[in-house]
């Protein structure tokens, strides 16, 4: 497959001859193009190819240029990287969301991250970074210093070059002192933008290219959707979140209501952004081991398997079979730790809290079997690059055994209980649908992509590890909605157990670590891991050092981001939290920062703790109550002492 | 048709008492707050142990600490070594990196969790 690909992109582009290269089975990479050459290739690859499936978008620091890594494929799953670059002066590339409606949110995080000047990309809400982060600095090039930016100021102390002072960053209509070489190539692209053929929707979303980029707010998109209805005097907007109490993480969704229906939908995330790719690039590659398991609380395995995967391809070591089997005990044992999860979250959601109190005991049993086997409850920290930590005695399997068995006869219950309870198809069927052909548009991935039918699981498509002997029977359903991913969860915990239990059965014998040197050799590597939510795909590169260059985690829930406008629009309010909690979203995954977004009347102010307490104390004072008794002078001394 | 729905010969009134008895003579899930310790099972990890005899003051623990946590130091000189640990208990993340890197195995893993503290100053410890 990967050489029919290499030879048609060669034959229809002479000039990419020696550039195409099979790096790894399954990936096609294709060297650094210049932009003009790579549009082409990307826009053939899409219409002819048919290469419809957007990966991932990732920024790089290349000197004087910052690289742009494309990875998309198509029905037969090859995975194509194409490059491109664009002089840090004037970062300027054109965005693909018309082509790949699932970019939009990796190519705000180019803008942000980066200083990339996407021109076209729909305005929205800034991504990853919090408002009232200045707009001329882009932690992830290699010259930005996190010990140089003061977080309370949000000053950055280093000497003003040219790169942070004058790029024309995420606001072309004012480019700033941009100097001569900069015009230069910014009448470059836009002369290459004319010689390139977009499709309509490309066109349409180039016209945005005059008004603000990220950096504006969520709600101000919402008078714009209620300007356009026919009826709008009778839409009502709801912002929920940041904090809200039904929200379980920090996330906005400004919803407009016509009576009970919801008509349009604005989210904003990134309030989790912890810039854990930044420090990965300055901790060794046993210590990032640590950061990657902290992405996500709930699939920590699957990131350190995907992480560990490729630090040893990088490293050519071949991990032991029995430490490849312990990894699939442990995923699969994460997969049922993270459906029963899910499942109590989505019977809390919709009223039936019994259900939520019944799957989190059944919980507990996995958790406690987790802890034992890794050593901790959540991150267990039993991955090691060249292997596992810890191994699984007669005993530990025993006891495996003995949860399995009740969990099957609990599992094969929550089965009946969905597939006869009226109430829950009633209160679940027909509600955030995403249709099998939405879900290829948005890129959804793992349950959300089977319900409606796609047999999308990396675990058959590129079977990694001890997955290559036990194959996985994809559960597919054809429902697409709410129910079709209850049900999907549910029966893929059965499939887990199977795992366990075979993977138990025919545990090899034999050392369960390798050593792995501290200096990996240059290279890259891609690695794609089933996660409980989906395909989780990291991306390593590394200079030869001890240190990686390039970190990027692509969690599961960020692609599955896109479609939830989609889905919430057209829904009823009341089905809002269930239809949120159903593509399972974790937001640490997906944002990666601790920061604090300034309310309306505060924006661009970070308070500290004690500018916050005298801020609400006013705030009861000017509405008549007195907060007597709570002496400010004795608070702050009190906080003085503590800290 | 729910499955809640009581069919005829689905109660088992001896389940419930048999339940009744069990819980009647169990022991408590509950500790005694003041008094009671809790222990955590031998292999979950807690607090490290370190033996400053078999130290040989390589520094690759400092070295592969995730958080910057441990810091051995050496108050003797070099042919008679007085090695000392210091962890910032603030700062451990109880990963076990430290006792996975060490060439001696003189760091291990512990269970013990009782590590609570009044003042950020009393999370430092000697080891």
């Amino acid at each position: 497959m990967e050489n029919e690909l290499m030879e048609a992109l060669i034959t229809r582009f002479p000039e990419l001859e020696g550039k195409v290269k099979i790096s790894a089975p399954l990936r096609v990479s294709v060297d650094w193009l210049p932009q003009e050459t790579f549009l082409k290739v990307i826009t053939w690859l899409h219409d002819e190819k048919k290469l419809t499936h957007g990966h991932n978008v990732i920024g790089t620091d290349e000197g004087d240029n910052l690289g742009f890594i494309y990875m998309i494929s198509g029905e037969d799953q090859v995975i194509v990287i194409l490059r491109t670059t664009a002089p840090k002066q004037a970062p300027r590339i054109p965005s693909l969301s018309g082509l790949y409606k699932c970019f939009i949110l990796f190519e705000r995080e180019l803008c942000d991250l980066f200083g990339a000047d996407v021109t076209g990309l729909p305005p929205g809400p800034r991504y990853p970074l919090p408002d009232n982060w200045p707009k001329d600095q882009w932690p992830l090039r290699k010259e930005w210093k996190p010990e140089k930016f003061d977080r309370q100021t949000m000053i950055y102390q280093g000497d003003s070059t040219p790169e942070t002072a004058g790029a024309p960053a995420g606001n072309p209509a004012s480019p700033g002192p941009a100097t001569e070489g900069a015009a230069e190539v910014n009448a470059k692209t836009e002369a290459l933008l004319q010689t390139v053929e977009l499709d309509e929707e490309a066109r349409a979303a180039a016209a945005f290219v005059n008004q603000p980029l990220p950096g504006e707010a969520a709600s101000d998109n919402a008078p714009e959707t209620a300007a356009k209805h026919p009826n709008s005097e009778n839409l009502i907007t709801v912002p929920i979140g940041p904090q809200h109490p039904s929200l379980d993480e920090p996330s906005t969704f400004t919803i407009t209501l016509e009576g009970e229906k919801v008509e349009g939908a604005v989210i904003g995330i990134g309030y989790n952004h912890r810039g854990l790719e930044k420090a990965c690039e300055s901790r060794s590659y046993v210590q990032d081991l640590y950061i990657i398991e902290r992405v996500c609380g709930i699939c920590s395995h699957a990131h350190t398997t995907a992480y560990c995967m490729c630090v040893e391809q990088l490293a050519g070591v071949t991990v032991p079979p029995r430490a490849e089997y312990i990894r699939l005990i442990v995923g699969e044992m994460e997969r049922l730790h993270s459906h029963l999860l899910w499942l109590g979250v989505a019977g809390h959601e919709i009223g039936f809290d019994t259900l939520f109190m019944m799957s989190w005991r059944d919980r507990e049993r996995v958790l406690d079997i987790l802890t034992v086997l890794g050593g901790n409850r959540i991150n267990y920290g039993i991955n090691c690059l060249g292997g596992v930590r810890r191994d699984i005695d007669e005993g530990l399997a025993q006891e495996i055994h003995k949860t399995l068995d009740f969990l099957e006869a609990e599992i094969k219950y929550y089965l009946k209980l969905a597939e006869t309870d009226s109430t829950l198809a009633a209160r679940l069927a027909g509600v955030g649908v995403l249709s099998k052909e939405d879900c290829l548009l948005y890129g959804a991935a793992g349950p959300v992509a089977r319900a409606a039918g796609i047999s999308d699981d990396v675990r058959q498509i590129e079977p990694y590890g001890a997955y290559r002997d036990i194959p996985v029977r994809v559960i597919t359903d054809e429902h697409a909605d709410v129910f079709g991913r209850t049900l999907v969860r549910i029966k893929e915990m059965l499939e887990s157990i199977r795992l366990i239990r075979e993977a138990l059965a025919r545990l090899p014998e034999g050392p369960i670590t390798v050593r792995v040197p501290r200096r990996i050799p240059a290279g890259e590597a891609i690695i794609r891991v089933e996660a409980p939510r989906g395909e989780d795909l990291h991306y390593l590169r590394s200079n030869g050092t001890d240190m990686p260059d390039r970190v990027r985690v692509r969690a599961p829930t960020e692609c599955n981001w896109h479609g939830m406008q989609h889905m919430l629009e057209g829904g009823y309010l009341s089905d809002v939290p269930i239809t949120i909690a159903a593509i399972d979203p974790c937001y640490s995954c997906t944002d990666r920062a601790i920061s604090l977004r300034g309310h309306n009347s505060l924006s661009g102010q970070v308070l500290d703790w004690q500018q916050l307490r005298k801020y609400s104390l006013d705030w009861y004072r000017q509405r008549g109550i007195d907060p007597s008794g709570i002496d400010l002078a004795d608070i702050s001394a009190h906080t003085d002492g503590k800290e | 048709m729910s499955v809640f729905k009581r069919k005829p010969g689905r109660t088992h009134p001896g389940r419930i008492s048999g339940a009744a008895v069990h819980n009647l003579f169990s022991h408590p899930a509950t500790i005694k707050y003041i008094g009671g310790k809790y222990t955590l099972d031998k292999r979950c990890r807690g607090l490290i142990k370190y033996d400053p005899l078999l130290c040989i003051g390589c520094g690759l623990c400092m070295k592969d600490c995730p958080t910057g946590a441990i810091t051995i130091v050496n108050k003797g000189t070099k042919q008679d070594r007085d090695m000392h640990a210091y962890l910032d208990t603030g700062k451990c993340i109880f990963c076990g990196q430290c006792a996975d890197t060490c060439p001696k195995k003189d760091i291990v893993v512990t269970s013990e969790s009782d590590l609570s503290n009044f003042s950020r100053d009393g999370l430092k410890i000697e080891l």
